[in-house]
């Protein structure tokens, strides 16, 4: 008749602790220093027992900080070496014969040396945070909901990152095989839809930045990092000396039962963890892949991660260059990710055998890899889901990030809500996929062709920032030519210089809503002064500022900004001024009362097109005889002259082009032709 | 007692033990014997818990091994690679002994400190390779178990230690009826120590024998014909070498049973000598084309 086992068995334990103090007494003193800094400054600043620094809420937040953005990553990276120090006996054949030959069952090593573990998680936790409470209960005293859920929020989050490394401790038998197996297991979600997107922008046109972390969950460090957070709610009161001030009323760890769900999730790993111990046969120490079945799994996986990455990179290097289209042929693709693929199942069977003798009998392996490797190539290039043609229906966008930047540099970034610039968005977007043929040319199949490259980059949102949304990138060749006759591009030059995006983009981050904004002032840069021959900066008072400000929303209004995106060089420097304005702005957000008024500027570059502003510049007597705004061309043509070369053009270096209604120089709007114009207009 | 039966154990399909069957009877001193290769550490690491089988039972007084911690806590194995952790000395896996092993007597383990002499502060590591054998019959002889299971024990011990060492097994299994599994490659090695003795080969028992049992069916005789005259053709001889006239024959069968049979031809002169059990293994499976020659070199 069998005694009863015991599942805990305590002269283990003390040995694990007692033979890993340096790990868990280096990490406990290593954390200890940061409240034992923070408590000399205390006494150094003498603040110690004078007025409490901060309310118990405010001591909350910093609590919730740490554990939103620092303890996720923190316990990824010290749970392995807890794991290692507890179950690295596993990947020693001797340590597996001693340890399984002891009176003691499995189940009492594995719940004796997982508990051994957790303690050697939590006790550097545990004497960080004791002495972290005892400086916050002296600085400003502890809230006790918030120190609760920190512990728990602590305690949960060590658990699912410790059980999970355990998890994987079983999955190998060899030490460096578990380290990059933990790190794979923790990644490996992101990084296979990071691959499948990185083969989709090699087909896709447009399609650069497709990662969209829909498996993110499954990657839990990187998860709990981007939805973990702080939320804050201030309220304005008057204080006795009659001050607003902003008072903390509540702090709220942001989707803090993720937490919960992932400590879950490591109850089931840990059950795992234990079925796996339950069938490993002692003599896989030292295996890198201890189960069975895992094998084929871990072979085929990655050789298929090779074909992928080392595909992608073998094409780069020897097929990339002969393409005459940005995007990349489907054949040659599917040929380097077969060879890959074949390499990494090699490099898979060795690591698996432990020897470099894997050849003989594997050509239906081979096969297979090659085979799949080149199938998913051949699907990805298919685009069976659309994706490289996909646009959203409008009423899917809820606000769209438009960026371009036009062919000098010069360029769009708002965000945008209204439906009926979303259209406008949609309807460039669509333009641009109907001349795919046209425009997705590589620089070897735009030879022979005078281009400057335009660039488009629009991402949908479904809701605020950091919902789902969508990106697509464009590389658009232009020249005088491809303007004349492109429907897209003439849509995008119109779509640049439209007032209300022009508007978005120069004014949206100092007005909008929520934000309680004062011009406070200015200066105008790059004057250039005759007399000195020097440029000079002048500072504007805040009439000046105001009648500026106004008189740039009137231009804004006209169309005249967003004009000169497009302009290839020579119009450029004729049109473009090397001075331009920065306004100066007072803006509070309504949302955090408590962070107060901060400081933006507003950063213009004007051009000839700008005719409002530069008459206000005349009118205000910013720009005179004595202080001159120069076009890129007559700067050329002043320092030309100061070299001694004279200057062939015809306009005088000393007077400012002509600012009324007559753009200047006239022909500068040619090439988009009549049709932008009055897309313009409209 | 120790009970193996038709026991399989199998490393990615290769049978290292193929099923093996033996006993170990209460109280004996069992020597395994059998060439590198044979499972005879594979045997082992399955009777003390460290694999499973595949097929087959073991079983220690009734008892299936397997997870059973009541039984291995009676239970100390000495492995061919004993492992200490890389910082511990003796002291501090005594104390881990000790905690696992309800039977470890302190006692026990000051006496043998004094047979031992070596300094029990000094990490194991840095001991050589025959004081960290030494140290492992130290603590495992502290442990008191009713079942010792050695694995090629005496390896790098020098011959007055292996003395030592054995005379404290023997002390044992005499004083408290200990039960010794012992495994080695070398026949002669077990030959002043064993009762009982199973040859393994390619995981099989080829044979299991007592001592007594082996003496009594096996005889060496020297034996001089009439005239000089050769081995009669119709004689059941294992082996047969001569000196001049005395020939040398190896027989299975009793010492009084071949003289019988001798006698019908009437031999100048018949003595029986001593059969060591080397020879004993060298003709029992000799003519079998087994690697005996691995066991007995």
């Amino acid at each position: 008749m069998r005694s009863k086992t015991s599942y805990f068995n305590p002269t283990l334990f003390k040995k694990n602790l007692a033979r890993f103090w340096p790990l868990w007494g280096g990490a406990s003193f290593l954390g200890a220093l940061f409240p034992l800094a923070f408590l000399t400054i205390l006494i150094r600043e003498n603040v110690l027992f004078g007025e409490p620094m901060s309310d118990p809420l405010g001591v909350t937040a910093g609590y919730y900080q740490i554990v939103a953005w620092i303890i996720p990553t923190l316990s990824l990276l010290y749970a392995a070496l807890c794991a290692l120090a507890t179950w690295g006996w596993l990947y020693n054949p001797r340590s597996v014969g001693m340890y399984h030959s002891l009176p003691v069952t499995r189940k009492g090593i594995f719940v004796t040396d997982f508990l051994s573990g957790m303690a050697m998680m939590l006790l550097p936790y545990a004497v960080t945070g004791g002495l972290a409470i005892l400086v916050s209960a002296i600085v400003g005293g502890l809230e006790p909901v918030g120190l609760a859920v920190t512990i728990l929020a602590v305690a949960g989050q060590s658990f699912f990152f410790f059980a999970s490394a355990t998890a994987v401790v079983f999955v190998t038998g060899n030490p460096f095989a578990f380290a990059a197996l933990y790190f794979i297991f923790h990644f490996i979600a992101a990084g296979a839809e990071w691959l499948v997107t990185r083969l989709m922008t090699m087909f896709y046109f447009g399609v650069e930045r497709s990662y969209q972390g829909v498996i993110e969950f499954l990657s839990p460090t990187m998860y709990l990092t981007r939805k973990l957070n702080v939320d804050t709610e201030y309220t304005q009161i008057l204080n006795p000396e009659g001050w607003e001030q902003a008072i903390l009323e509540s702090v709220t760890l942001v989707n803090g039962w993720l937490i919960a769900v992932y400590a879950l999730t490591g109850a089931v790993l840990l059950a795992a963890a234990w079925a796996l111990y339950r069938r490993r046969r002692s003599e896989s120490a030292g295996d890198v892949v201890a189960v069975g079945w895992m094998k084929p799994v871990f072979r085929y996986g990655f050789a298929l991660c090779a074909a992928c990455t080392g595909g992608m990179a073998l094409y780069n290097v020897f097929f990339a260059g002969y393409e005459t289209t940005r995007t990349a042929s489907p054949v040659p693709l599917a040929l380097c990710m077969a060879a890959a693929g074949v390499i990494g199942y090699y490099i898979a069977s060795m690591l698996l055998s432990k020897s470099l003798r894997v050849f003989r009998g594997s050509w239906k392996g081979v096969l297979a890899t090659a085979l799949a490797s080149a199938a998913l190539c051949a699907a990805v290039a298919l685009d069976p889901l659309s994706v490289e043609s996909w646009t959203p229906r409008p009423e899917e966008v809820e606000s769209v990030l438009l960026i371009v930047n036009g062919v000098n540099g010069r360029g769009v970034n708002t965000r945008l809500t209204d439906p009926a610039l979303i259209q406008n968005i949609l309807d460039v977007h669509q333009a641009v996929l109907a001349e795919r043929e046209d425009l997705n040319k590589s620089w070897r199949g735009l030879e022979g062709e005078d281009v400057s490259v335009a660039y488009l980059d629009v991402t949908y949102y479904e809701g605020e920032i950091g919902s789902p949304h969508t990106s697509r990138m464009y590389n658009l060749p232009c020249s005088r030519e491809r303007m004349e006759r492109s429907q897209a591009l003439q849509k995008l030059v119109a779509l640049a210089a439209n007032p209300a995006i022009q508007e978005a983009n120069i004014f949206g981050h100092v007005y909008r809503e929520n934000l309680e904004t004062r011009l406070t002032g200015g200066y105008a840069d790059r004057l250039y002064n005759p007399e000195t021959k020097e440029m000079e900066q002048l500072d504007l008072t805040l009439e000046q500022a105001k009648a500026l400000e106004a008189a740039v929303r009137r231009d804004v209004a006209a169309g005249h900004f967003g004009r000169t995106l497009f302009l290839l060089d020579d119009l450029y420097n004729q049109a473009i001024c090397t001075g331009g304005l920065e306004l100066y702005y007072s803006v509070t957000d309504l949302d955090r009362p408590q962070v107060g008024p901060h400081s933006q500027t507003v950063s213009l570059s004007l051009s000839a097109y700008c005719t409002e502003t530069l008459k206000a510049l005349e009118d205000l007597g910013i720009v005179n005889g004595s202080r001159r705004l120069l076009t890129y061309a007559e700067q050329s043509a002043l320092e030309s002259e100061e070299e001694g070369v004279p200057f062939e053009g015809d306009y005088d270096p000393y007077s400012f082009p002509d600012s009324g209604s007559v753009v200047y120089p006239a022909d500068a709007y040619v090439y988009p032709g009549e049709a932008v114009d009055a897309a313009l207009l409209h | 007692m120790i009970q193996v039966t038709n026991t399989v154990k199998r490393f990615d399909g290769f049978a290292a033990l193929d099923g093996v069957s033996l006993s170990v009877p209460a109280g004996s001193v069992y020597g395994l014997v059998g060439p590198n290769g044979a499972g005879k550490s594979t045997l082992i690491r399955c009777l003390t818990g460290i694999y499973r089988q595949d097929e087959g039972e073991l079983a220690i007084d009734g008892q299936s091994v397997w997870e059973n911690e009541a039984l291995k806590s009676r239970v100390a194995a000495i492995a061919d690679d004993w492992y200490y952790f890389p910082q511990a000395t003796i002291r501090d896996m005594c104390r881990f002994y000790r905690g696992f092993y309800p039977s470890f007597s302190m006692e026990r383990y000051e006496k043998c400190k004094e047979v031992f002499q070596i300094d029990e502060k000094r990490p194991l590591r840095r001991l050589s390779k025959g004081m960290q054998k030494q140290a492992a019959f130290w603590l495992t002889l502290s442990a008191m178990p009713d079942y010792l299971v050695l694995d090629e024990p005496v390896d790098g011990l020098d011959p007055v230690m292996r003395r030592q060492v054995w005379s404290l097994v023997l002390g044992d299994v005499a004083q408290r009826g200990t039960t010794v599994l012992v495994s080695s490659h070398n026949l002669r090695e077990l030959e002043d120590v064993c009762d009982h003795v199973g040859i393994l080969d390619h995981g099989k028992v080829l044979l299991e024998r007592s001592l007594a049992q082996l003496q009594d069916n096996m005889v060496k005789l020297q034996v001089v014909f009439q005239d000089g005259g050769d081995v009669p053709e119709d004689l059941e001889v294992l082996h047969a070498s001569h000196v001049g006239r005395i020939h040398t024959l190896i027989m299975r069968m009793s010492a009084e049973e071949a003289t019988n049979r001798l006698a019908v031809y009437k031999p100048m002169l018949v003595d029986a000598v001593p059969l060591t059990l080397e020879e004993i293994f060298i003709y029992e499976l000799g003519g079998a084309d087994y690697a005996v020659k691995d066991i007995v070199l």
